[in-house]
């Protein structure tokens, strides 16, 4: 059942095929003119191109990799640029693309005169694509897909913005964006972990019935419907030595998001995958209003100052609902109860910031800015839910059998950050640019929160509402956060071939929150809370350049921190700072530019990363007896390796010719550890090859056609995500 | 249908012999300059005073940015005695057209500038789970401000808050909430994701619980610690228990991640 698209991709491969033979036939009566630019840049043109891929294996992953379906591939205008005077000061600009398949539009015009303004409108497409990978579990080979339907985002944005600007005169803009989300994605609660017939206790298999603490984790996906509005307005003027800038936003979000699960919890095999049951359903509807007012006065050459003033207000009304099935034994039937909640939040925001600047410039090799941020955020909020649930017992959905709880939360969340922010630039010597930069995030906040139900109550002979009592619970902290940073670095060109960059730095937050729980008529006690980090790091670059025709690029970066937390211990006291976690990051890039002759140029590059997270559990330790697996909480190792080479020589007078390779790795898989749970750690590979060739058929016109092949292989989806075959890309470029 | 290609040992032999000898019949043959991407063919370095002639919305305040550290005076031609030209590629072309889109490399259509000293990001931006920037369908410059202030929005002492950047685009995650994340009113999104990319699904710094116990030792409650003090609860044993099962956030615990209207433990 291969229909004329699957003809079109194949003659579209053989048409690329056949283009890059092109340059062969011609290479023997190839003329050698002194001619320094074969390719043009046009001003304005239209670029019409397809890309049609010949995959084999997962079209899904392929898709999410490349932004191309594998079915259709992509096909349309893939630039458009026209620029044109109208009139001796009015300039047209017109920029757009529509890739269908790929779904990635883009429309927009500038009108623009001279001294006088602009206008501008345009909107703009594309998609984003999602695997829908639900996992793999490797004692029963099984892989379970989030849903059997492509995956995908889309994001638009339709735009307005019109511009009065007159020489030495006042600015105004203003503006409106609307951005539209909406789609279907994968969600990252990736699947139920143990098979139907298997169990794991203590690391180990044994017996064949469910755990009792089986999660019936399952795969769901999210629906998107979100929705953005901004109008916005600015001015600018100046006056005397001040620039001062005024600008009035007004933001609206509406928000109706969705979880939804596509399969039942506990199942391997997917009984009915159109069968879906919704999880939750998140809406947010929320107006918000920001005016900032920013001032810039140059005194004289050696001083100025920035200022600024912002305020927020944002009101929201939140909602949404939870739906909690119950299951039968075989997790295959209908629910058999069901509780469902009816979510609300009515949230506030008011935030005040200010911030001033001192910029010294005492001379012309110094610069030395101080500055200062003050902000006073309170968030206050109400939110709860009414949960009705049906009984077990239940004949029908009437009232008869529903009991009704209901919640509700008054919280009230007050930061006050207070930001020295130092920074100092020296280029005094030849050659070199020192500076340092130290900020200071302070903030003494505190929260409350205040629940005015008891324990919500039951009764299954009828509707019961859960009373209203004395205070239920009251939680109040203080919030003591420091967090600094601090870098310094240098920048060093002692000689036209050599370029070295040094910067280290370090962050060291620590964040404290001390407070008490009052459940009335119950218990009281204090709580302890502090999370702190402290992070090093130093990045070096070196750019060396021994001859004109070829650079070395290098990049190393090691960073590397420690976690700590104290809290509360098991019996309700203060506990000791405890080690939580250690992270390491080191990367070393390279990218290496040669051009042996002037008709050849030759790029590559590789990225070796080595990251890792431990966090304070024991490492694996994998035995030949039970228990195999004594603890599933391994480090977190994120280690990769990407390189790509690129080289591109004259075939002919009118003709480049391009190849390019591309491979990638990760290895952090471990199937051991996979018995015991989620499969920890990404292992995959993938590697493309692409033949391109370039040819300016006259002054106007050039034409682009590439073949590649690619190839994908994960380990952590067991293989069932692979896949692998050419692409064939074909393109035409007009000068209008 | 559709074909399959064969990869052996021969056919990359007679590839590469084949490509080799039409690159060596190129030097001979051809005099013609092939001019590498991102470069603008036959264009020479002017300096950045020209380009304040135009484009002093973006000149006026480079003298305060992250990028300025670079422009040298007698540096390296890479990096230049011409801060602008050090992005933007060399400009008497652009000057000679009077401007035109054609004429100057525009870092917003192509990443391949940034890469240039940015070389990890090239990697990251090529990761399996990433922002669509070599895609072309977002660029650098939606997220870094390049020719004023930090380049990274939201830092220091400036106006913006630090997650500004990203609640631009992923307005659901904005909150408030009844009950904050603490990790984003403090580090902002980047406690857990790498907005550059990871090999770890929706950019997640780790894909599994290390995410949650690099802060998370120990919960508020006696009796509910994770691990460590094994008094009993969920989180009592990190071995068979549902720690070990999952991760934090699946399994209809801890979902709301983000933030929850309902419950302090960010559980729907």
């Amino acid at each position: 059942m291969h229909t004329t698209s699957s003809l079109l991709r194949i003659a579209s491969l053989l048409c690329a095929s056949a283009a890059l033979t092109v340059p062969v036939t011609r290479l023997a009566a190839a003329a050698a003119p002194a001619e320094a630019d074969a390719f043009p840049s046009y001003e304005s043109y239209i670029k019409i191109s397809g890309e049609s891929p010949f995959i084999t294996g997962d079209g899904a992953a392929f898709a999410a990799r490349s932004g191309v379906p594998s079915k259709t591939g992509t096909y349309g205008i893939e630039d458009l640029f026209v620029t044109k005077d109208l009139a001796k000061d009015i300039n047209l600009k017109m920029n757009g693309h529509a890739m269908d398949g790929s779904e990635d539009y883009l429309g927009s015009v500038v009108i623009s005169k001279d001294d006088l303004g602009s206008v501008e409108m345009g909107y703009k497409r594309y998609r984003i694509f999602y695997d829908g990978v639900g996992g793999f579990f490797p004692l029963t080979n099984t892989f379970q897909r989030m849903s059997q339907e492509n995956l995908h985002v889309d994001r638009s944005a339709l735009w307005f913005e019109a511009k009065i600007a007159k020489a030495d005169g006042p600015s105004f803009t203003l503006s409106y964006h609307n951005e539209i989300r909406t789609g279907r994605k994968d969600s990252s609660e990736w699947g139920a972990i143990i098979a139907p017939d298997a169990t794991v206790t203590k690391g180990a298999l044994v017996g064949n019935a469910y755990p009792a603490n089986t999660p019936f984790i399952a795969p769901n996906v999210q629906n998107l419907n979100e929705h953005h509005e901004i109008f916005e307005g600015t001015a600018t003027d100046t006056f005397g030595k001040t620039t001062e800038t005024l600008k009035a936003t007004l933001d609206w979000v509406r928000n109706d998001d969705g979880r939804v699960y596509v399969r039942y919890p506990g199942s391997i095999v997917i009984v009915d995958p159109t069968v879906t049951v919704l999880d939750d359903r998140e809406t947010t509807n929320s107006k918000s209003f920001r005016v900032i007012n920013q001032t810039e006065t140059v005194f004289n050459s050696t001083l100025a100052l920035e200022t600024g003033l912002s305020y927020y207000h944002m009101t929201g009304v939140d909602g949404g609902n939870w739906i909690t099935p119950s299951y039968n034994a075989g997790a295959k039937a209908v629910f058999t109860t069901v509780t469902a909640g009816n979510v609300f939040a009515n949230p506030s925001v008011d935030d005040y910031v200010g911030n001033i600047f001192l910029k010294f410039t005492p001379g012309k090799d110094w610069r030395a800015d101080i500055g200062f941020r003050d902000e006073y955020n309170s968030i206050s909020d109400s939110g709860g839910f009414t949960n009705v649930t049906l009984a077990s017992t239940a004949k029908n959905t009437s009232s008869t059998y529903q009991t009704t709880n209901q919640d509700v939360t008054y919280s009230h969340e007050v930061d006050q950050v207070q930001t020295p922010d130092f920074s100092v630039q020296y280029t005094g010597i030849s050659h070199l640019c020192i500076y340092g930069e130290y900020n200071d995030r302070i903030n003494k906040g505190n929260q409350h929160w205040i629940n005015p139900f008891a324990a919500t109550s039951t009764n299954g002979a009828g509707v019961v509402t859960t009373t209203l009592t004395p205070l239920g619970s009251v939680f109040f902290q203080g919030a003591n956060q420091d967090n600094q940073n601090a870098k310094l670095g240098a920048n060093w060109n002692p000689t036209q071939q050599l370029t070295i960059r040094a910067e280290v730095f370090r962050k060291d937050h620590q964040n404290r929150f001390i407070g008490a729980n009052d459940y009335v008529g119950t218990a009281s006690y204090g709580s302890l809370y502090a999370t702190g980090y402290t992070f090093t790091g130093v990045t070096l670059d070196v750019i060396y350049r021994p001859v004109a025709q070829l650079s070395f690029n290098t990049r190393y970066q090691d960073q590397g921190g420690n976690m700590s937390v104290t809290a509360n211990t098991p019996t309700g006291g203060s506990g000791n700072e405890s080690p939580s976690g250690k992270a390491t990051i080191k990367m070393l890039s390279e990218t290496v530019d040669w051009t042996p002759y002037k008709q050849v140029y030759v790029q590559a590059n590789i990225n070796v990363v080595y990251n890792s997270i431990q966090t304070a559990y024991p490492a694996v330790v994998v035995k030949a007896t039970a228990p195999f697996v004594q603890s599933p909480i391994v480090n977190a190792d994120n280690n990769y390796i990407t390189g790509s080479a690129l080289c591109g020589f004259a075939a002919d007078k009118n003709t480049d010719i391009q190849l390019q390779g591309f491979w990638q790795r990760a290895n952090n898989y471990n199937p051991q550890v996979a018995l015991g749970g989620i499969p920890y750690g990404a292992s995959f590979e993938l590697s493309s090859y692409t033949v391109g060739l370039k040819h300016k058929f006259t002054d106007r016109i050039i034409g682009d056609a590439k073949v590649g092949y690619m190839k994908n292989t994960n380990t952590t989806t067991g293989g069932f995500t692979n896949y692998n075959g050419p692409l064939a890309y074909l393109s035409l470029t007009y000068a209008l | 249908m559709s074909p399959k290609l064969h990869w052996s040992k021969t056919t990359l032999i007679f590839s590469g012999l084949a490509v080799w000898g039409l690159l060596l019949v190129s030097c001979i043959s051809v005099d013609r300059t092939v001019v590498v991407p991102p470069h603008i063919a036959g264009a020479k370095y002017v300096g950045s005073k020209a380009c304040a002639q135009c484009h002093t919305d973006q000149t006026d305040h480079f003298g305060g940015s992250t990028h300025s550290r670079l422009a040298l005076t007698g540096a390296d031609p890479k990096v230049g005695d011409t801060g602008c030209e050090s992005c933007h590629g060399p400009g008497s072309m652009h000057i000679a057209a009077g401007g035109g889109a054609g004429t100057i490399i525009n870092p917003r259509k192509s990443p391949e500038t940034c890469f240039q000293c940015h070389l990890e990001k090239r990697g990251e931006m090529s990761l399996p789970h990433t922002h669509p920037v070599l895609a072309g369908k977002i660029s650098c410059v939606d997220c870094h401000d390049v020719h004023k202030g930090d380049s990274v929005r939201g830092g220091g002492a400036s106006l913006a808050a630090s997650t500004e950047t990203c609640i631009r685009c992923h307005t659901q995650q904005a909150g408030p909430f009844v009950y904050q994340h603490g990790a984003i009113r403090e580090e902002g999104c980047v406690a857990c994701h790498s907005p550059h990319g990871s090999v770890n699904d929706k950019m997640l710094v780790a894909r599994d619980a290390n995410l949650c116990l690099r802060c998370h030792l120990a919960t508020l409650n006696p009796g509910f610690n994770i691990g460590g003090y094994a008094s009993g609860g969920a989180h009592a044993n990190a071995v068979g228990s549902r720690l070990s099962e999952g991760t934090c956030w699946s399994a209809n615990c801890h979902e709301d991640v983000h933030g929850s209207n309902v419950n302090a433990s960010l559980r729907p």
